[in-house]
């Protein structure tokens, strides 16, 4: 029991007939709520909430009446710790509060916990969404992707001249041997004579070169999906393009040097993405061929960037 | 009494409180009342009371029953003092300008 501001021995119960267990819990909580709150309020907090009580019908609205008491508990508690006692009398009597509360002066700590997640909130998603860790949302949400190649026209196979121009062949006119005859020696040496160098036909007449019939390289089997390199950003931001790079392959279908671009999309994002995906394809090229043989070779190859 | 006359911070709650004094401005509520008006829990609701009564705004006084007869506690009302009445009724006479003094 408590008597404090002005209020009488608390000797009724709110109901006269047997309360349930959600009613004696409610007023359990209710009864703890009051004892903590300031000495000088706990009595008529305490009766003031047990008059209020039968009022709210209902197991589920008496226990959130409860609950609610027991939160007003803290939050009074709370700004009584930060009050400046007024007269000590001023409390009691007409029921008069005794608070000085610095509505405006004293920072609410609930309210900048609040400010301070949500600037958190935001800079985590600023975050991520600068450092594209949301590439697969950004995906679905443009609805798709185009990326073309653009094959390398068919080179006309390579056949001779066919008339080519004619050279002639110089004739040779090796020296005739001739017997040497020491002027003081008149043995005779049996000097054979050397037979000429057989002499090369002069003439027109070359054999014919077969023709090389060439298949360009390009994208192969297993070639990296295209629309996994289209950047993210550029997806968020509806960036496309055409950008065409220049690709050495060596027969073994891999890059033999870095591909570089001839032609930019206009974007720098987009060009990298389609430097990223020749290099990724890197062994998955098909290599150009030569009369049925794979050789290395250069081509162009253009990646279309396009949002549907 | 004595008592200051504080601004007191408005909040969305405090301003349903006032709303349902300002209806009948001279009726003296209960916590109860002023919960099915305000439609305000009671956690939200007690602090405000306070506040508005150290503020200035409200007095509060025991209802006049004897408990014990009765057969229940007693019931704790608040009434609109004359300088709550005046700034309340500026809180609203702003919104009503549409500004937020």
């Amino acid at each position: 029991m408590n008597t404090n501001d002005g209020g009488s021995p608390v000797t009724s119960e709110p109901h006269a007939h047997p309360p349930g267990a959600a009613q004696r819990l409610a007023l359990h909580l209710i009864g703890r709520a009051a004892s903590h709150a300031p000495a000088h309020l706990a009595g008529r907090l305490l009766e003031e909430w047990f008059a209020d009580f039968p009022l709210h019908a209902g197991a589920v609205a008496q226990l959130r009446f409860a609950a609610g008491c027991c939160w007003a508990t803290s939050i009074i508690s709370r700004e009584h710790r930060l009050a400046i006692p007024l007269a000590a009398g001023s409390a009691s009597g007409s029921g008069a509060v005794g608070l000085h509360l610095p509505w405006q002066s004293t920072p609410n700590t609930r309210r900048n916990l609040i400010v301070v997640l949500i600037l958190l909130l935001h800079g985590a998603a600023i975050y991520a969404l600068a450092t594209g860790l949301v590439p697969p949302m950004a995906r679905h949400a443009t609805g798709g992707l185009v990326a073309h190649f653009v094959d390398e026209p068919q080179a006309a196979p390579v056949t001779p001249p066919i008339n080519p121009s004619p050279f002639t062949v110089p004739t040779l006119n090796p020296p005739i041997p001739q017997p040497l005859v020491p002027d003081d020696t008149a043995a005779t040496i049996d000097a054979t004579p050397v037979a000429p160098t057989p002499q090369p036909q002069s003439g027109s007449g070359e054999a014919p070169v077969p023709a090389v019939h060439r298949v360009p390289g390009g994208p192969g089997k297993g070639f990296p999906n295209t629309e996994d390199y289209y950047p993210p950003a550029s997806l968020r931001f509806g960036e496309t393009g055409l950008a065409a790079m220049q690709v050495c392959v060596g027969a073994d279908g891999r890059l033999s040097g870095n591909p570089r671009i001839t032609e930019s999309s206009g974007s720098a994002r987009l060009d990298e993405g389609a430097l990223r995906l020749a290099r990724a394809g890197s062994g998955h090229y098909r290599a150009a061929t030569e009369n049925g043989r794979a050789v290395s070779s250069c081509f162009p190859l253009r990646v279309r960037f396009e949002l549907r | 009494m004595g008592r200051p006359d504080r601004d007191v911070r408005m909040s969305l709650q405090t301003l349903r409180v006032l709303e349902a004094f300002l209806e009948q401005p001279a009726d003296e509520l209960s916590g109860a009342d002023l919960q099915k008006r305000g439609r305000l829990a009671s956690g939200t609701l007690y602090p405000i009371l306070l506040r508005l009564e150290s503020a200035g705004w409200f007095v509060s006084r025991w209802e006049a029953v004897d408990p014990s007869v009765a057969g229940r506690p007693r019931r704790r009302l608040y009434r609109l003092t004359p300088t709550g009445l005046r700034r309340a009724s500026e809180v609203f006479g702003s919104f009503s300008r549409g500004v937020l003094a």
